[in-house]
């Protein structure tokens, strides 16, 4: 009875003339803005393709129909920057200061997490000092208008530790941009030194595809992620 | 009572013209790799005569050639790995046809590679087919948009070329812009070939009909 199956089934799909086929490599150009038309290597290359799914059929049957599909894997791209990582302040005298704004740029083709860490108040870089601290506050805006902010809305270093997802939209695709704001409040007790603090910024490409290589953007094995599905 | 006369006289010249035809199927046998399976033979107008005369009879050899097809297409599927926004195509899927009589391909069902779950910013790419031999010739000749490719029929008329098998290559280009969101985009569509000279004594899937006699004629 299984034998009958199987013969049953190899019968199906003899007729039917489908056969799965390999997996084949192709050659990919790309045309550029400019018209020019360039072969793309593999590795370096930011499109891959592969052709599978191959079909024949041979008989007197009248009419024939395979499906044909096209699929597109678009990977998550990110494209920033960041017009200073670092701000140095230089004080004569105690004062509550803040100094305009750093830029930062994001565009990108999905969610995009951005988490803080390590953010604190400014430390006294060596040892000693009466208050080995000064506080700190930054303040993130898409308010390009260089209008100075009000006292309300600044975030203490401390408190900006963690993490905020920037979800995929029209306004990510074409670029957002937000503007970083710092404040520091001097006190008179801040003994003359040198303070700082270094805090980290992780931007996390959250739709990734799996055929990427997380750690450089490169390409991971392409060809295991290749599909029967219609 | 005129209509079941009539009825009459066509069962009863139908059944006479059976009877003169004279149909009887006769083994056949093949040489070498032929399979003797795709071929049937019938014999028919028999004669007879029955004196002193000189005799002479016409003898008919009639051959009713079917058409066929033999095709394949290195792929049915392709699947694009794009890091980047940008214009690309890809090298080909080829597809070799040989047939006996003219051939029709119709497309029906092709679109934009759209986005294959959930939504996107921009949940189509644009994608191109064009057919051609070499990247250079290619790059900028036609390309078919899905919808002018579904509006394409294309007609192979016999010729010495189908009969020996002829081939060509698909191409596709795809243009992935910004608003593409990371994901997956697909789009299946349906070629279909049309055998367009195939003769009656076949059905649809290429069986020989039950009926087979009732095509031996009495055509010399």
């Amino acid at each position: 009875m299984n034998r009958f199956l199987v013969i049953l089934v190899l019968a199906a799909i003899g007729v039917l003339g489908f056969a799965q086929g390999t997996v084949r490599s192709l050659d990919v150009w790309e045309i550029t803005e400019s018209g020019s038309v360039v072969q793309l290597d593999e590795n370096t290359g930011n499109a891959r393709a592969y052709a599978s799914m191959s079909a024949e059929g041979s008989c007197n049957k009248k009419v024939w129909t395979l499906q044909f599909t096209t699929e597109v894997q678009v990977a998550q791209w990110a494209e920033w920057s960041i017009s200073a990582t670092k701000w140095t302040w230089f004080v004569r005298k105690p004062g509550d200061y803040y100094a305009d704004a750093i830029q930062f740029s994001l565009k990108s083709n999905g969610d995009v997490q951005l988490s803080a860490s390590g953010f604190n108040d400014l430390e006294y870089a060596t040892s000693g000092g009466v208050n080995r601290y000064i506080e700190t506050y930054y303040y993130l805006t898409t308010d390009a208008s260089n209008t100075p902010p009000s006292t309300s809305v600044w975030v203490r270093a401390s408190e900006v530790n963690g993490s905020l997802v920037v979800e995929d939209s029209a306004a990510l695709h074409e670029g957002m941009t937000a503007h970083l704001w710092n404040r520091i409040h001097v006190v008179e007790c801040n003994s003359a030194s040198t303070y700082r603090d270094t805090g980290i910024i992780t931007l996390t490409l959250m739709n990734q595809k799996p055929w990427i290589n997380t750690d450089d953007g490169s390409w991971g094995n392409t060809i295991d992620y290749v599909t029967q599905e219609r | 009572m005129k209509r079941s006369l009539l009825i009459i006289a066509i069962v009863f010249s139908m059944f006479s013209l059976a009877i003169a035809n004279g149909a009887a199927e006769v083994p056949v046998y093949a040489y070498g790799d032929s399979d003797p399976n795709n071929a049937r033979a019938f014999v028919s107008m028999p004669t007879s005569g029955s004196c002193n005369k000189n005799w002479e009879f016409e003898f008919t050899v009639e051959a009713q050639i079917a058409q066929w097809v033999k095709w394949n297409i290195s792929g049915t599927k392709w699947t694009w790995f794009v890091r980047k926004p940008g214009t690309y195509f890809t090298d080909c899927i080829g597809f070799t046809l040989y047939s006996n009589g003219d051939i029709a391909i119709d497309f029906d069902g092709f679109a934009s590679p759209s986005y294959a779950t959930g939504t996107s910013v921009n949940p189509y790419i644009d994608a191109w087919y064009a057919f051609g031999d070499k990247s250079e010739d290619v790059a900028f000749g036609t390309w078919y948009s899905p919808s002018e490719l579904n509006d394409q029929t294309a007609l192979f008329p016999d010729s010495e070329e189908l009969h020996y098998g002829w081939g060509t290559k698909l191409w596709s280009k795809i243009k992935v812009v910004e608003c593409n969101s990371a994901s997956t985009y697909r789009d299946t569509g349906k070629i279909t070939l049309t055998l367009k000279n195939q003769k009656p004594w076949l059905d649809d899937n290429g069986y020989y009909l039950n009926n087979l006699e009732q095509f031996v004629t009495d055509e010399r």
